[in-house]
């Protein structure tokens, strides 16, 4: 047994070799590729019996990026944007759906056994929450060293027991805790302290990289900056490689060298960071940068349009680009012309009337609230007919709604294709609406899933240089949809 | 600057006699509270001593521990067993509540002025809605989840309405269902007797709140709202009752930072055009930034340092204060390292709290004289209302006088 270990711990110290000298030629340590985690709900087996199809949820859809060694990469988004799992999933804490990671040139998903302890010793977690990621029945040595009994560690030593005491406390001490302490339990200690408890016992097995999964969220800020002035010397100190998740932007600019944003399961921009925070290039990016309340006296008078809407559920994600239901820039068709606000809200209207959330029922209701002298007009047999053919009175409760819903100008032909949808919603002609705004104002956003180009701040938007426009469905894009 | 006010007092009461619309809405003065535990009496809050203005947002930041919510808690008395407020006036100016209550509680009065820790409980109680309200972190403590949104807005009204008529008798399924004290929903029928009238005043508040489709979402389950969508419920339950002052406590800490944007822009809208004041709790210097006039930074269950924004973010004078902004990674220009505040925030306990300066075993300038008696809260340079609680604001930090390592030690064993 020991032979073998012995062994295995040359081969990794000539792969450790090898790295640096790669690592200096620009190999990334972490390459992943495509990674795709679906979970999939309505799969028990009542669910089956009752034919009910099962539901993914796309946490995670299609994630490229590399860390190479010695930098931070921070992986910044919003909750539900997939960033947390991709963390786990690429550490194979959970089972990818899809996809390849390769550590220091070797697939990570392929490995097993003794190779596969020899991954997890060589990167490693710390979570955010440092109160329930700690057994709160074992003590703050015990909880140290037990990556090292895990591993058999450290395996040359003649006394393994002292020898791990000795390493526990050296750890404990470096972290800024005190080896006098380390009898003690987790409820013993502050938040702060507690995450370095986490990170001391992510060190002891002396990785080369770390998945730092919201470390400092928990925390108050000033016990915050002192755990980011940590992670800074750590990094220094023992050569480490970062992947640093996080939702504080503020925070992620302090500590990465290099940046990508999640939205929906994807990554939509990518890039250093000083550039990325300078001169962000994604509508997506810009919204959540320009979001952050500022600590200054000028910050109540900094103007911002914040986003509108919420997220989109990730079992049912856009087509095409996964923003477009909340974008401002989102794109009109070329032979549109519209102003910029006056298209968000026709497709925010569009939105609606597909989502049966704008309907018929609630149309005339709106209609009627607003002048219900004619609200009686609305012919309610749903005959088909151009606006020319109806009555007079629908199409000018159709021109009303058209005023009441649109809150920017809109006018010549783009208002009169909205009335005319409007008019055949109040009609019941639910399918004619969909279609007919379809028609006029679908997005190349909608229909075209927006891809990373290549080069160091690429952006995932037509905004920027896409591949040209197919008029079939994108081949990459994936239709997992139910 | 002159010092003129520097030794202002700011213990003093209430104004006696014809305040106006410029006086305070709300005069806190003194206020403690205490929470009676196993562990030992714990001090959440030490006399703190703060101003609301009329059509201000007055914000208190601070960090866990810190005492910051129980002091929301307190005014609007929420604190519940084993806490107790055990000092303290808090003075809410209304002038027709002043002349109702002026004949049995002539104690409880001061010219248009109420201190409503005086009043009767059911008196006190009554405010709650009309006078204060409040919005917390998690929306869903504020719903019952077995009724629709709309019906619990319609009720909140209602409550409102008997509660203006009739000052004594407050009881909702609704109200205070997050602190589950006052219901248990299974006691009552989940079917509806609210009125048209409470109902449409239900949906417009839907709608003032900026939720689209207000009549269909009126009819929806508090689950069957996104975080940010039940976060303006929430704050339209609280304006039910057109409050002269609305607490929000961390009212964004759970939000996402675009739906954080849209709340505060909502808040912000919200009070300028109901002209109300609020008082706004976080831990986050960005969000008191983004909404407050005026600001009191907490540390240990005193007001360390407050003042108007200017005063309190570029004239700093508390060494906690100074940290707390030295602490914060700047999104703008970030500094290659962050100036942290070494330490952790004490436990309170009453024992372990001497009569000293409270961040003495943190603070970087700590004197002898830090620690030989509590420093009082003086007036200093900046606008009239910036007054710290520290004895830089009488001399400067004077190496030769810093508190040795070991004395610091021995203030700091007690933590830890
Ligand atoms: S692709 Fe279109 S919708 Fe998506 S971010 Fe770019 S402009 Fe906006
Ligand atoms: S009183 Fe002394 S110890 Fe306290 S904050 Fe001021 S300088 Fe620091």
């Amino acid at each position: 047994m020991t032979d073998g270990r012995d062994g295995r711990d040359r081969s990794s110290r000539e792969r450790r070799g090898a790295t640096e000298r790669a690592g200096t030629e620009g190999d990334a340590l972490l390459d992943v590729e495509d990674l795709h985690k679906y979970y999939f709900e309505r799969d028990s087996l009542v669910d089956r019996l009752l034919g009910r199809d099962a539901r993914s949820v796309k946490a995670v859809d299609g994630v490229d990026f590399r860390v190479h060694p010695g930098e931070t990469l921070g992986l910044v988004g919003e909750s539900g944007c997939g960033k947390s799992t991709t963390g786990e999933t690429l550490l194979r804490l959970r089972e990818a759906t899809d996809g390849k990671v390769r550590f220091d040139g070797e697939s990570v998903f392929d490995l097993s056994g003794a190779e596969l302890m020899e991954f997890r010793k060589r990167a490693g977690i710390v979570f955010q929450d440092p109160y329930s990621s700690l057994d709160p029945r074992m003590t703050v040595g015990e909880l140290v060293a037990e990556p090292l009994a895990v591993h058999d560690e450290p395996a040359d030593a003649e006394n393994r027991t002292e020898a791990r005491r000795e390493r526990v406390d050296e750890l404990l001490e470096r972290v800024g805790l005190s080896a006098t302490q380390r009898d003690r339990y987790p409820h013993e200690f502050s938040g702060g302290q507690r995450q370095r408890v986490g990170i001391a016992r992510a060190l002891a097995l002396e990785p080369d990289f770390l998945v730092l999964d919201e470390p400092v969220s928990a925390l108050d800020v000033s016990v915050q900056a002192q755990i980011l002035n940590l992670l800074a010397d750590l990094q220094q100190e023992f050569g480490l490689t970062y992947l640093f998740i996080a939702h504080d932007l503020s925070v992620v600019r302090h500590l990465c060298d290099r940046v990508a944003v999640m939205y929906l399961g994807e990554i939509v921009e990518s890039g250093p960071t000083e550039e990325l925070f300078e001169e962000p290039r994604h509508p997506y990016t810009r919204a959540l940068l320009e979001s952050v309340p500022r600590a200054s006296t000028d910050e109540r008078d900094r103007e911002i349009e914040p986003l509108a809407g919420d997220v989109p559920s990730p079992r049912h994600p856009p087509s095409g680009c996964r923003f477009r239901t909340r974008c401002p820039a989102v794109i009109p068709p070329s032979d549109v012309e519209i102003p910029q606000e006056t298209y968000r809200e026709v497709m925010d209207l569009r939105e609606r009337l597909e989502s049966g959330a704008m309907n018929t029922e609630r149309a005339r209701e709106l209609a009627a609230e607003h002048g219900n002298e004619r609200g009686n007009g609305v012919n309610t047999n749903g005959e088909e007919g151009r606006v020319e053919d109806r009555g007079d009175a629908t199409t000018e409760t159709a021109a009303r709604l058209c005023t009441v819903l649109f809150e920017n100008d809109i006018g010549g032909e783009n208002r009169a294709v909205v009335t005319e949808t409007l008019g055949h919603l109040l009609d019941g002609e639910r399918d004619e609406a969909v279609s007919m705004l379809r028609d006029r104002f679908e997005s190349v956003c909608e229909r075209q899933r927006p891809v990373l180009q290549a080069g160091p701040h690429p952006a995932a938007c037509h905004l920027y240089d896409q591949p040209t426009e197919r008029p079939n469905a994108n081949p990459a894009e994936r239709t997992a949809d139910d | 600057m002159p010092e003129a006010d520097r030794n202002a007092d700011v213990g003093e009461t209430a104004a006696s006699g014809g305040a106006t619309a410029a006086e305070p809405v709300l005069k806190v003065r003194d206020l403690s509270t205490r929470f009676f535990t196993e562990e030992g009496q714990v001090n959440a809050v030490e006399s703190v001593s703060f101003d609301v203005h009329d059509g201000e947002v007055f914000g208190i930041v601070g960090e866990s521990g810190s005492g910051k919510s129980v002091t929301a808690l307190s005014i609007i008395d929420l604190v519940e067993s084993p806490g107790r407020i055990t000092a303290g006036e808090v003075w809410y100016r209304n002038a027709d509540l002043a002349a109702d209550m002026r004949e049995e509680h002539p104690e409880a009065i001061d010219g248009e002025y109420v201190d409503t820790r005086r009043v009767p409980e059911g008196v006190r109680r009554s405010l709650r809605g009309p006078a204060f309200s409040m919005i917390f972190q998690d929306p869903m403590s504020s719903f019952n989840p077995s009724i629709t949104v709309g019906e619990q807005l319609a009720e909140a009204v209602e409550v409102q309405q008997r509660a203006r008529a009739n000052p004594r008798s407050t009881r909702s399924r609704t109200q205070g269902y997050g602190l589950g004290r006052y219901l248990s929903d299974w006691m009552l029928p989940s079917r509806s007797f609210v009125s048209t009238e409470s109902r449409d005043r239900a949906i417009s508040l839907l709608d003032q709140v900026g939720i689209p489709d207000p009549a269909d979402r009126a009819d929806e389950y508090p689950n069957q709202f996104s975080g940010g969508m039940l976060q303006r419920a929430m704050v339209a339950q609280a304006l039910a009752g057109e409050p002269d002052v609305l607490i929000a406590d961390e009212p964004t800490t759970a939000l996402d930072v675009t739906i954080q944007a849209q709340i505060l822009g909502l808040l912000r809208d919200l009070q300028d055009e109901a002209d109300m004041s609020v008082i706004t709790i976080t831990h986050d210097l960005g969000v008191i930034a983004r909404m407050c006039d005026r600001v009191g930074v907490m540390y240990a269950g005193e007001i360390a340092e407050r003042g108007t924004l200017g005063d309190v973010f570029d004239r700093p004078i508390h060494p906690y204060t100074e940290g707390l902004l030295g602490s914060i990674p700047d999104l703008d220009d970030p500094a290659p390292r962050l100036q942290p505040i070494e330490g952790n925030v004490p436990e309170l306990l009453d024992a372990e709290m001497g009569n000293r300066c409270y961040f003495a075993d943190r603070c970087p300038k700590a004197m002898d004289e830090c620690v030989a008696e509590k420093p009082a809260e003086v007036g200093i340079e900046g606008s009239d209302e910036h007054r710290v609680r520290c004895v830089l604001a009488d001399h400067e930090y004077d190496p030769a006088r810093a508190l040795s390592t070991t004395e610091r030690e021995r203030e700091a064993s007690a933590d830890d």
